[in-house]
């Protein structure tokens, strides 16, 4: 059993291949100062987060890509504090979107750069800053806070 | 360009938490003292449910407290089945906190895997939130055997 009661645990490198992808998108969103790419950031965070981890576009990438190439999986991870994290992602990502769209840049560049710290962490120290946030929920927002079964 | 010095000093601000965050992990943390997070006062004896598990024979039980799906909790639970076996006088029990909520708030524990050292009495002794570095442990443990 699980924490959340999520059925499957998921190969721990691929919330970390994604946070390094996210991490480059969110940096080319501080350098550009696009919308259009952080309205896409915060369109995958938002399918990673309510629509599932399967359904992560860098998810996916990871899957078909990277985890042929590798060695299975020594570390398995419950997918629910991921998911947590990637919706924090998309609330940030989507006051990003909100700051450079209407023109307060400064808004959406301290959204977009929360957004990248927590993604670097991840993917460079393995530090799941949503992920700890999570486990320190007390249990009943925690089971609220999970979404639809993974 | 404001945009790629933000983006550069959020890549630093990040990587000095990253490395210090990475250097208290698996470290000998406190001799007591770290209790003081929970709500366990320092000095007295555990809650119940830790002195169930102390291993009677051992003089230093090394308790891991463990959640199910936890990346790192496999390789803590191998180091210190190992030196349970190696050593006399160590020995290893493991808590799955998912089955008691209520405990990793009255230790203080905030991550797993967490391992608390346990003297015979019931008292902790010091404790490492990661997984262990062998040689730290092994010479943390030498003034309680």
């Amino acid at each position: 059993m699980t924490l959340s009661g999520s059925p499957s645990p998921i190969d721990s490198r691929g919330p970390r291949f994604a946070a390094g992808v996210s991490a480059v998108v969110l940096t080319a969103v501080l350098v550009t100062s696009s919308t259009l790419l952080i309205a896409a950031q915060a369109v995958v965070f938002a399918l990673g987060a309510f629509a599932g981890l399967r359904w992560h576009p860098y998810g996916a990438l990871y899957r078909t890509l990277i985890a042929p190439r590798l060695a299975p999986p020594t570390e398995r991870e419950d997918p629910a504090p991921v998911r947590f994290s990637q919706g924090l992602g998309f609330a940030f990502a989507a006051v990003g979107v909100l700051g450079y769209s209407t023109g307060l840049s400064a808004l959406g560049m301290t959204a977009t750069a929360l957004a990248l710290g927590a993604a670097f962490l991840n993917a460079a120290f393995g530090f799941c800053l949503g992920c700890e946030i999570y486990l320190r929920l007390p249990a009943r927002l925690r089971s609220r806070a999970t979404f639809a079964p993974d | 360009m404001s945009g790629l010095a933000l983006a550069l000093g959020t890549l630093a601000v990040a990587t000095v938490f990253g490395l210090l965050w990475q250097r208290r992990q698996g470290r000998i943390q406190g001799s007591g003292q770290v209790q003081a997070t929970g709500t366990v006062p320092v000095g007295t004896a555990l809650p119940g449910l830790v002195l169930s598990r102390v291993v009677t024979a051992a003089a230093v039980t090394l308790l891991q407290l463990s959640t199910p799906m936890c990346v790192r909790c496999p390789q803590a639970r191998a180091l210190l089945s190992e030196l349970a076996a190696e050593i006399p006088g160590v020995g290893h029990a493991e808590i799955n906190l998912a089955e008691h909520p209520k405990l990793a708030a009255e230790l203080g524990v905030r991550s797993t895997p967490t391992m608390l050292a346990i003297s015979r009495t019931g008292h902790e002794l010091f404790r490492v939130a990661g997984v262990p570095r062998r040689a730290e442990l092994l010479s943390a443990l030498q003034s309680h055997l």
